[in-house]
């Protein structure tokens, strides 16, 4: 905090108009697919989403996928209420970059593991759980103190 | 350390042949040092350096940088603004550690969010017709202004006068953003103030009103950590040794203050923390676990203590040795040298 930093510009992320953005399904897989842009096109309808069959264990409701040859189990995370998932895209590989506009929404995503369903208590199960809990912490509390000092 | 029931995950986990993010799943659960985070991505294309809280489940690390093409993020709704205005990533210093780290503005400037990116190397994302190497998974969560405007206070070398807030926050780029966060109801948590000439407003910073902030932020959050359940024991723990009964004794109610403690000094510099601890006397208390009292561990108890009612100490142990009876056979069978015989079972064995 005691050396001021070079001040990096503020990245704009440009939303326009949020509910007119395509709603994409989006599935977060347990491996790595190397691509040379980051992104690449391809034919996940086709090729994994009509693999995927609705199932129930233990009551609760999952699914299940092949994915090249592979047993893949997921569940779908809804988002909190107040929250919306986003595709940001900044347009270029560029290491700054200027400004991100959103792509794409989502409203709940899957989460695939391999050969078992994904943990309530890893990944994107506890990314969501931290919400409530960085709500708790950095809500804005009163603090009691009622001895206002001579200062006023 | 939100954990619980992953029981299911651990054993089929380590047949994963392409050990599928077990990079995320070994760390996932303690709080483990800092040092542990800068790990093989740092030579991955999508550099991130990445260093973060304790307290946090692991797996969620503080992002520093953005610097791919394309990324995952969950926002509030209530940052995203109308056609005109628009939210904005900043990278402004950590409360606790002075490091830049990245935060969102919200639209109205009105709010500010922490960017939480959760990853692991062998995870990547489908979105609709197309496929995105980067795994990551961000999530902007909120932020509490003050932490920033409390860590500013106290690295100013005019703690003990009263100041602006614009002078307090001077040397901090992006400084303006900030200052609109907060109000000057919610500055009255950390300082007391005047009003001076007209309408501009004085504070200095007062270390009691600010311990007393913080000790509020620690109820709220040990009470939040105990209705969702999250187990705050000591150590790592295994789900296989979750002990059952939910009865929250007054030792638990003392790890759910410090662990929450814990997690709030992370956003306070450091000098704080200490008068944090000695608040709650944290230092004072044995750190030992607390658990050989009341009702813990009775299988371990009972392997000690004595049934109350023990027949067989009246009774004399009678030894007895018998000698097995061998007829004139089996004698005459033992004398046979065996050397070099196949035993009786080689005759089943496939040839």
């Amino acid at each position: 905090m005691s050396s001021p930093s070079p001040p990096s510009p503020p990245i704009p992320v440009i939303v326009e108009d949020i509910d007119n953005h395509p709603v994409l399904p989006i599935h977060s897989i347990p491996c790595q697919i190397l691509t040379e842009d980051g992104t690449r096109e391809a034919r996940v309808k086709n090729c994994f989403e009509t693999t995927i069959t609705n199932e129930k264990q233990e009551g609760v409701a999952c699914m299940s996928a092949s994915f090249r040859g592979r047993p893949l189990q997921g569940i779908t995370h809804d988002l909190p209420q107040d929250y919306t998932g986003v595709v940001l895209s900044s347009g270029s590989s560029e290491t700054d970059c200027k400004e991100m506009r959103v792509k794409s929404v989502f409203s709940s995503l899957n989460e695939w593991s391999l050969d078992s369903v994904p943990s309530a208590d890893e990944g994107i199960s506890s990314a969501l759980k931290w919400i409530d809990i960085a709500n708790a912490i950095h809500s804005d509390v009163a603090s009691s103190f009622t001895d206002d000092g001579p200062s006023q | 350390m939100l954990t619980r029931n992953r029981s299911k995950s651990v054993c089929s986990d380590e047949s994963l042949s392409q050990g599928s993010h077990s990079l995320s799943r070994e760390i996932s659960n303690v709080s483990v040092s800092s040092s542990t985070f800068v790990d093989s991505q740092d030579s991955a294309p999508l550099s991130l350096i990445t260093e973060d809280r304790e307290r946090k489940p692991s797996s969620i690390k503080h992002a520093h940088h953005l610097s791919s093409s394309q990324w995952v993020v969950i926002l509030p709704r209530d940052a995203l603004g109308d056609n005109n205005v628009q939210p904005q990533f900043i990278k402004y210093p950590d409360p606790h550690s002075g490091i830049l780290r990245q935060y969102l503005i919200s639209a109205d400037q009105r709010r500010i969010y922490e960017l939480n990116k959760t990853s692991s190397q062998y995870r990547s994302w489908f979105i609709g017709e197309s496929v995105q190497s980067d795994g990551s998974f961000y999530v902007c969560t909120k932020m509490d202004p003050l932490f920033f405007i409390l860590a500013a206070l106290l690295s100013s070398k005019s703690i003990d006068k009263f100041t602006t807030l614009d002078a307090i926050l001077d040397h901090c780029s992006h400084s303006y953003l900030i200052e609109n966060l907060v109000s000057p109801t919610q500055m009255s948590n950390i300082t007391d103030s005047k009003v001076i000439q007209g309408d501009v407003i004085v504070y200095r910073y007062n270390k009691e009103k600010t311990l007393c902030w913080l000790s509020k932020k620690v109820e709220l959050l040990s009470s939040t950590l105990k209705e969702q359940g999250i187990y705050v024991g000591k150590g790592s723990q295994s789900v296989h040794y979750v002990r059952s009964n939910k009865q929250t004794s007054l030792a638990e109610d003392e790890e759910y203050k410090e662990y929450a403690s814990g997690m709030i000094k992370d956003y306070v510099p450091a000098s704080l923390c200490e008068d944090l601890d000695a608040k709650y006397q944290l230092a004072a208390v044995d750190r030992k676990r607390p658990i050989e009292d009341g009702n813990e561990l009775p299988a371990k108890k009972r392997q000690i203590s004595e049934p109350t009612e023990d027949y067989s100490k009246g009774v004399k142990p009678v030894a007895v040795k018998v000698e097995p009876k061998l007829s004139a056979a089996q004698k005459a069978l033992a004398k046979v040298n065996k050397k070099g015989m196949k035993t009786m079972t080689s005759f089943f064995t496939k040839k």
